[in-house]
């Protein structure tokens, strides 16, 4: 049931991704490519996690990419588009569907860590705990600087 | 070894709401930071309304005249005492005024010390592509352009202004704008008011923070359909000056450098002002009025004669626009103040005709009244339709046709030679949008207004006009050759772009492209 709903999960992201992928392919083939390969990646991890029980190493991947991908919505959000394309550091616009993507990341990241075993799961616990220090402290220097 | 649990503990609930709280809750910090606040008070009328310096050229030939101009950081006081941080030509704010002759070179050297990739735009100026300013022409950090005008065209007001992709909004806010002027001898057998009585003015809005430094949405953050509205009115880069005036005609060469303010000025008094000139130059023939709508990037020349005043009365250039949005309300229905300090005799006039049919032709005017009229209705029409669309994400994007702006993509392929009319609609009436549209390259003749002949002040050679909501403006263009030769032909020699001259609009990408074709 678990894995069913991480799968579902990743598979919304996806799915977000996928809908949204054309119109920046419009703006720039970089941010299309970007938003192509996620959709793809999120797909096919919504499989694997259907295909038999995941190992460590396949939940820490997603825990690391879904983080990644959240990372760069709230620098995206916050500071601007790093260095890339011709919107390079415009603050993109906090939308519906881009705060959909982002919670469903955020709830597949919960339930990945809620499959960790032993002292992997306390250091991903901790390691994720201080990078929402660190998101919120470059947050609010972006935000007010 | 600790024991393998799937529940999640408090204390790890806990820990993973640092980011799940910092990735779904700081998104939403800059939207609040942008949100449109109010300046500080400030007095009004305790500024001196600036002169603009004239930008001496660095060498003349026989045939030219070079100028330098470095992009880079500077300070600006624009509310009294204190020291605002702008972007500026020469690091000036507004930037130095460029005066030309008509038939003599300007070349003019860029030089970008700023942190962004920058383009110059001379926004009415007829020259090819690669002199144009084009959006994506980009000059970047570090680097210099040099920028060449060989000024075929009648005397006119002009203005230079940054143009990049994207950026044209938040770059023009911070300071990079200034004055070209284009003289010649025509206009100048006219005794119409010269040297000191001769002022331009550029109008333009700001929100100040606390500390006076400028208040700007975060970059790619669009506050309002309306585009941004400031609350102090800046004018030559003072907010709300005086102007000392003797009792005899100025003429006023007026601009709206604002992102997105439209204005209705009208004299406090009540007194009617004459209009000699739009974007185009000199009108054929005066006109009295009392109030002028003028919108983002028109500019309209005005003589404003101060004899009947009695010494120290005071008479208020007000901005009587109504509506709640870009309305003149509170501290934006004042713009400044001329002060009558001192008696002059006056030798000037507005003469009648100003500049007849006759002397009207240049490369940008080469219809007469009667090939206007004959080109009216059968002439090759296209239909420009202004308007908004969602993306994907739920965000505006202005449109034309249908399309945001894409560098890759030509939009129109007019003909070197050919007349055409152009069509401009904006459906969008319920919403209360409206579209300052510009054309680069050239000038047109409005035609029509809504089925109708346009106000008098349209009248003129123009190459901007206002879209309001519901409004179909159609417009006649015959295309000028594009005047190469000056430099090797580079990429964008034959291309240009038309937009939305309200900022955030066209940064939003309300712009398209066309190549003019031999």
């Amino acid at each position: 049931m678990i894995y069913a709903a991480a799968s579902a999960l990743s598979l919304i992201a996806g799915l977000i991704h996928l809908w949204v992928m054309p119109e920046h392919f419009e703006e720039w083939w970089g941010y299309g490519t970007f938003f192509l390969v996620s959709a793809v990646a999120q797909g096919l991890y919504a499989a694997l996690l259907l295909s038999g029980r995941p190992g460590q190493v396949l939940l820490l991947s997603g825990i690391i990419g879904n983080f990644a991908v959240v990372t760069l919505y709230v620098a995206t959000r916050t500071a601007g588009v790093p260095f890339f394309g011709p919107h390079a550091w415009e603050v993109e616009e906090v939308s519906a569907v881009g705060v959909a993507a982002t919670a469903a990341e955020l709830a597949l990241i919960v339930v990945l860590v809620s499959l960790l075993e032993g002292v992997l799961r306390k250091r991903v616990v901790n390691a994720l705990f201080v990078s929402g220090v660190v998101l919120w402290t470059l947050g609010l220097l972006s935000i007010f600087t | 070894m600790e024991r393998y649990r799937r529940e999640i503990t408090r204390s790890e609930v806990l820990k993973l709401s640092a980011l799940g709280s910092a990735a779904l809750l700081l998104p939403f910090g800059q939207a609040v930071r942008a949100a449109q606040e109010s300046s500080p008070n400030f007095s009004p009328y305790q500024s001196d309304l600036p002169l603009l310096p004239v930008l001496e050229p660095t060498s003349s030939t026989t045939t030219y005249d070079s100028y330098e101009i470095v992009q880079r950081k500077g300070t600006a006081e624009i509310i009294p005492g204190y020291s605002t941080p702008i972007w500026g030509y020469n690091g000036l704010y507004p930037g130095p005024t460029i005066k030309v002759r008509k038939g003599r070179e300007a070349r003019v050297r860029h030089v970008n010390q700023l942190r962004d990739p920058v383009t110059v735009h001379t926004h009415g100026i007829y020259e090819n592509g690669d002199n144009d300013g084009h959006p994506n022409d980009l000059v970047q950090p570090k680097r210099a352009k040099t920028y060449f005008f060989r000024n075929y065209q009648n005397a006119r007001t002009l203005w230079y202004h940054d143009h990049a992709e994207h950026v044209t909004a938040q770059h023009l806010y911070k300071g990079l704008a200034g004055f070209y002027l284009v003289g010649d001898e025509f206009e100048d057998s006219l005794p119409l008011p010269r040297g000191e009585y001769d002022v331009p003015l550029i109008i333009q809005d700001r929100i100040f923070n606390g500390d006076r430094t400028l208040n700007y949405p975060p970059h790619g953050v669009v506050v309002s359909d309306n585009g941004f509205l400031g609350d102090v009115i800046v004018v030559n880069g003072k907010a709300q000056p005086r102007f000392a005036v003797a009792t005899r005609k100025y003429r006023f060469r007026i601009l709206n450098g604002s992102n997105a303010r439209p204005y209705t000025l009208a004299l406090s008094n009540g007194q009617p002002f004459t209009l000699i000139g739009t974007e185009g130059g000199l009108l054929e023939t005066p006109i009295s009025l009392t109030s002028l709508p003028i919108w983002p990037a028109e500019r309209y020349e005005v003589v404003i004669d101060f004899s009947d005043h009695s010494l120290n009365s005071q008479v208020i250039l007000k901005n009587t626009r109504g509506g709640n949005t870009s309305g003149g309300s509170g501290t934006t229905a004042e713009i400044m103040r001329f002060d009558v300090v001192r008696s002059e005799t006056d030798d000037s006039s507005v003469p009648n005709p100003l500049r007849p049919e006759s002397e009207q032709a240049d490369p940008t005017h080469q219809l007469t009244k009667v090939e206007v009229d004959a080109a009216r209705n059968a002439a090759t029409t296209k239909r420009w339709e202004f308007g908004r669309k969602r993306s994907r994400t739920g965000g505006p994007l202005y449109v034309i046709n249908g399309k945001t702006y894409d560098k890759y993509r030509i939009d129109a392929f007019p003909r070197e030679g050919d007349t055409e009319i152009w069509e401009f609609a904006n459906p969008f009436a319920q919403f209360q949008w409206s579209h300052p549209v510009h054309l680069h390259l050239t000038n047109f003749k409005i035609l029509d207004r809504n089925g109708g002949p346009p106000p008098s002040r349209e009248t003129g050679w123009k190459e901007t006009l206002i879209l309001g909501p519901g409004e179909v403006v159609r417009v006649l263009i015959k295309w000028p050759e594009v005047p190469l030769g000056a430099q090797p032909e580079g990429k964008f020699a034959r291309k240009y772009v038309f937009h939305c001259h309200n900022l955030e609009h066209e940064d939003h990408d309300m712009m398209a492209q066309f190549k003019v074709v031999p």
